[in-house]
């Protein structure tokens, strides 16, 4: 009869317990569902650090956000003095809005300090200011000519490149990345408040990152998913940063080569394309992304160039063999990708004018980005696509702590 | 891929033994009930009724997994988790009650095994099959279910039936090797050990289950994602497809799975290693000492056994038989018409074009064919009537799979494996049968490289025309300059430029660099229109309308004769692939759309639209070569298109001022967009003809 009693006891908490943890899981399941289908990103961070030995929206976050401000800017200040105050101010402003909070009541002798379209108390919302300079920062109006990093160029022009100088260039690269449009327009409208004399704008590109469809790797405006393949771990360290054995200028230490290029996609005449002809000229499957040797159909497979040297199924042409042909020599000159799709209106023949941000950052822009755009001349893709601006830029080291600012080893 | 087979395996071996001792059990009691009564009367018994029994399990087992199979084909994919997710639930309490039973029972197995044997005998012999098929049955079902659900887990059905069939094959072999009494194993110690095992197959697929469910949205908490390791891992390299193979478990698991898959393991696998009752060693099935009888009052009324005739026994056989499949083809028979696509599985082989090829419905069919062949396949499935194309695979890489996707409307096909040296390249017809509700594809004819033979020749020997034209026009303007006088040079650069428009090739078309030297813009280069390398007509232009000397334009004007002199040279050698041409019926105008309708390649003289018109010229010359290959595929689309270069050409004239043709920005807004739509109307309908008269890849 004890015994039974005990089992009897048992048997309700274990039968009590299990009831509890079961009921738990359903209704906390049902709540994370119910509460995802309001947040758009459920992964991007609401907050990435400002301070550190690199900027950040370069290798952080991670996903990149999914909206983006593309600004080249050349500056209008007189002197390296003027130039330092200029670097202090977007350094305050940038320190200010990636770590969010409440601007400051400047009473009734002056408009308000800020816009309010992000609301009274202004949201991290997952905020990265990356400032990079381009070749002209280093000419002769600041005497900055001798800190020039070595490879720091006007964008080469490549051939079937269509560049147009007012989308070109710029003294300044400001990149804005975060988790929605509304906050990339406020950082832009404030910090541009904020140095009206110090600099005025080149061009200006938005951008945005697709939704995973269905899953894995965003799609870009041509179908396809890009930005498989990137450089992971130490090696992603060791291709991303300028370091002291780089050779470069020694305040350059933890910068990074960073390459904008506007890219136009011809998506009309795109769309008017078999698919065949599609896939052999990106070497992936649309729909799964897997490289067209695929067995598996899943897209993070790598590609077997050695069981096709003859490029019978992934053709020897196609944009993913020529841009990355997996062989110890290219090794060297993979770079790490951060695209973001544009759209913005139409061209002057009536066609949708969208394409692609390319974005890539690096140790070494000849060896690297130069040397993966050299394998892709001609490729077929480039009938359907026309690079028609952009730069070369240093994406300047991290701002360390509250007394840095950016560019402070370039000017001291 | 080949870690999938391991949790079948471990199933098919353990569920394989079992059965397979039953009945092992059966035949020896039977035996010894045999020679028991032998020594007092002569009454043999028979093993058939067993091996009857045995038999009609598995067709029963058989009959259950094709109804899994084909139910899962119909549904919705939400209906397939659904039902995947529900019976893998159910699997798992089969296969936990089972290890449990087997561990209770093992030790007596063999005794209750024989009282049941004796109880069968005394009854009649087709109860004693109904023990068989009771015991094998009970057993077979299970592992067609556990089978099922563990295929599911993996995602693809190769290595798991295999890994099946070679677990089943060994417990066989292992089970005529015990009952011969050639090997001698702890049977306790070998259920014990892969129960364990069994245990966490189990827990992977009730995880596996529960995230069907969540799926198919029966269970809340799919998002609630515990870690996804998809985007950091490649679920193909060898490693991870041990740990998802031999475990079940997802690199992609929810709060939900990692919480019942451990509260499972936790529960489980301490009952089962801790609650273990002790146990003797089992004994060698043969020889063992005749089971202690239990209560007499068990055992069946001895007047019951008349009650069972012969007749009756073979109705029963015959049902065991019969029942089963005719109940499964019935299900599959009633089963909600298979709206979604059924897919079949086909091979090319280095012999065989579509090995598998057989009849199918018509509708809405799906194709996964794997090429086995070595090499790089293309594959074709051909409408007999028409002889046209209705699908294709255009590469398809030794060792890899796609699937094809086609709505079929009744009639005969065959696949073609073009360019494949077996078989005569192709499969054998089968017949598509039934009614389609939906459209199907309109078959298309293939071309071959032979079939646009002559249009490259025609084409060519026009091009060769208009080559000889644009000499002469270089020569006029050459000697305009010669003699300083720009402004009839300004007036004869125009026709020069549109003679070559007319040719209707594009800077990075077929004729080398020579599309480049002689039409380039100045986009592309490093100094732009001040660089060396910009040459031909639209340099020219530059310095025609910009300005530049006499003399500093003549040696522009020799380069560009000179290329036109070297091109006619080399005309047939470089302008040598036919199946260029269709895909350059479409891309003229679109060219023109790139480079002209932006206004990019216009260097002063505002010919844009003029050198548009010229590109329609071209376009219909293009066409009017490859005019039967399109309409023999498509006969409507012909008339459409000239139809609409008629309203293009329209469009481009109204654009002219006083006759003369102005630059772009010069034009009105609504008499741009007439052009822009009249042009992108042709293009929509002229993007079909390189696919129409595609030729084969390989």
């Amino acid at each position: 009869m004890d015994v039974s009693r005990r089992n009897l006891l048992r048997g309700a908490l274990a039968g009590a317990a299990g009831t509890a943890v079961a009921g738990g899981m359903l209704v906390a399941g049902a709540k994370v569902d119910a509460g995802a289908s309001a947040i758009d990103t459920p992964d991007a961070p609401a907050q990435v650090p400002f301070h550190g030995v690199h900027q950040a929206g370069i290798l952080t976050p991670e996903p990149q956000q999914r909206y983006s401000t593309h600004t080249a800017l050349n500056v209008t200040a007189a002197s390296k003095a003027e130039l330092t105050e200029l670097f202090q101010t977007i350094t305050d402003r940038a320190r200010f809005l990636t770590s969010g909070g409440t601007p400051p009541d400047l009473g009734v002798g002056s408009p308000p300090s800020d816009s309010d379209i992000l609301g009274p108390e202004v949201p991290a919302d997952g905020l990265t200011v990356t400032l990079s300079a381009g070749s002209t920062l280093f000419d002769d109006r600041f005497g900055l000519a001798a800190s020039k990093p070595k490879y720091l160029t006007p964008m080469r022009t490549f051939p079937n490149d269509a560049l147009e100088d007012a989308w070109c260039g710029g003294d300044l690269m400001l990149q804005l990345c975060a988790n929605s449009p509304d906050t990339v327009h406020h950082a832009l409208r404030d910090i541009t408040k904020h140095t009206r004399g110090g600099m005025q704008p080149q061009f200006r590109m938005d951008g945005f990152v697709s939704q995973p469809r269905p899953t894995g790797t965003p799609r870009n405006l041509l179908g396809f998913k890009d930005g498989i393949s990137q450089p992971e771990g130490a090696e992603q360290q060791q291709l991303c940063w300028v370091t002291k054995s780089s050779g470069e200028p020694a305040w350059a230490v933890a910068g990074s080569y960073h390459v904008v290029r506007l890219i136009r996609m011809l998506i009309e005449f795109w769309d008017r394309v078999s698919i065949n002809e599609q896939q052999n000229m990106f070497g992936r499957f649309r729909d799964s992304g897997a490289t067209l040797d695929s067995t598996t159909g899943n897209e993070l497979t790598p590609p077997d160039y050695a069981a096709d040297p003859q490029g019978n199924v992934i053709p020897l042409d196609c944009h993913i063999r020529l841009a990355n042909p997996r062989t110890k020599k290219a090794e060297p000159s993979r770079i790490y990708r951060r695209p973001y799709n544009y759209d913005l209106g139409f061209d002057e023949n009536g066609n949708i004018q969208c394409g692609l941000i390319f974005v890539c950052f690096q140790e070494d822009v000849r060896k690297q980005f130069e040397a993966v755009q050299t394998r892709l001349i001609d490729e077929p893709l480039t009938d359907y696509i026309q690079p028609f601006g952009g730069g070369y830029y240093f994406a300047l080291p991290g701002v360390q702590n509250t007394s840095d600012h950016y560019g402070r080893a370039l000017l001291a | 891929m080949w870690a999938d087979a391991l949790p079948n395996l471990l199933i098919g071996l353990r569920e394989g033994l079992e059965a397979g001792l039953v009945v092992s059990i059966l035949l020896a009691a039977v035996r010894k009930h045999s020679e028991a009564d032998n020594t007092g009367t002569s009454r043999t018994v028979s093993t058939t009724p067993i091996w009857i029994g045995v038999a009609a399990a598995i067709v029963l087992a058989l009959s259950f997994g094709a109804v899994l199979t084909f139910y899962r084909s119909v549904l919705s994919s939400t209906g397939q988790e659904a039902l995947g997710g529900f019976l893998s639930v159910i699997a798992v309490g089969l296969v936990t009650a089972m290890i449990f039973w087997m561990r209770r029972t093992a030790r007596n197995l063999a005794g209750e095994l024989r009282e049941r044997v004796d109880q069968a005998l005394r009854i009649s012999t087709a109860a004693l099959a109904l023990t068989a098929f009771i015991a094998v049955g009970r057993e077979g079902t299970e592992t067609a279910l556990f089978l099922w659900t563990a295929a599911q887990a993996s995602g693809q059905t190769t290595a798991p039936v295999a890994g099946a069939a070679i677990g089943i094959a060994a417990a066989v072999i292992l089970c005529v090797l015990l009952y011969h009494r050639a090997v001698k194993i702890r049977l306790d110690k070998f259920f014990g050990r892969t129960a364990i095992l069994l245990i966490i197959v189990a827990g992977g697929v009730l995880a596996y289950g529960l995230g069907d469910l969540q799926e198919a949205g029966v269970l809340p908490g799919h998002l609630w994602v515990a870690f996804d390791l998809t985007a950091h891992i490649d679920p193909s390299s060898w490693w991870m497809s041990i740990i998802t193979g031999s475990t079940e478990l997802s690199p992609s698991m929810t709060w939900l799975q990692v919480v019942a898959y451990i509260c499972y393991l936790g529960v489980v696998l301490p009952i089962f290693i801790w609650g273990r009752p002790a146990l003797t060693p089992a004994r060698p099935i043969r020889g063992e000492p005749a089971p202690v009888p239990r209560m007499a009052a068990e055992r069946a009324p001895r007047d019951e056994v008349q009650a069972v005739g012969r007749r009756r026994s073979i109705a029963a056989v015959t049902a065991a038989f019969t029942v089963p499949p005719v109940v499964a083809g019935t299900l599959i028979a009633v089963a909600p018409g298979a709206t979604g696509a059924t897919d079949h599985q086909l091979t090319v082989t280095a012999t065989t074009c579509a090995q598998g090829w057989s009849a199918v419905q018509a509708g809405e069919q799906s194709f996964t064919i794997s090429n086995k062949s070595g090499h790089v396949v293309e594959i074709n499935l051909i409408q007999s009537a028409s002889q046209g194309i209705v699908a294709e695979i255009e590469t398809l890489g030794p060792g890899t799979r796609q699937t094809l996707s086609v709505a079929l409307a009744p009639g005969s096909y065959f696949w073609r494996c073009p360019g494949s040296s077996g078989a005569g390249g192709q499969s054998a017809t089968a017949t598509v049968t039934g009614s389609t509700s939906g459209a199907a594809p309109v078959p298309v004819k293939p071309v071959t490289v032979a079939d646009l033979q002559p249009a490259l020749r025609a084409y060519n020997s026009y091009v060769a025309g208009k080559l000889t034209t644009l000499a002469s026009q270089v020569a006029k303007i050459r000697a305009e300059l010669g003699s300083g006088n720009l402004t009839a040079a300004r007036t004869d650069w125009l026709p020069a430029m549109l003679t070559w428009e007319q040719v209707g090739e594009e800077p990075y078309g077929s004729f080398g660099d020579f599309g480049v030297e002689i039409a380039a813009g100045p986009q592309g280069f490093e100094q732009g229109v001040n660089d060396p390398d910009f040459t031909g007509l639209h340099r020219l232009e530059y310095g025609l309308w910009h300005g530049q000397k006499a003399s500093a334009l003549i040696p522009v004007t020799n380069q560009l004769a000179k290329y036109v002199t070297s091109l006619q040279s080399q005309l047939d050698k470089l302008s040598n692939d036919p199946t260029s041409l269709p895909v350059r019926s479409h891309e003229v105008l679109e060219d023109a759309l790139r480079d002209h309708l932006t206004g990019q390649l216009d260097q002063g003289s505002g010919a844009d639209y003029a050198e548009t018109l010229a590109d329609v010229q071209a376009d219909r010359v293009v066409l009017g070569e490859i005019a039967n290959l399109i309409t023999a595929r498509a006969p409507h689309l012909l008339p459409a298109v000239y139809s609409e270069l008629n309203t293009l050409r329209q469009a481009l004239l109204a654009t002219r001022v006083n006759g003369q043709w102005v630059s772009i920005n010069a034009v009105s807004l609504t008499q741009r967009q007439d052009v822009d739509a009249a042009i992108g109307a042709v293009l929509e309908n002229t993007s079909l003809i390189p696919d129409l008269l595609e030729t084969p890849a390989h």
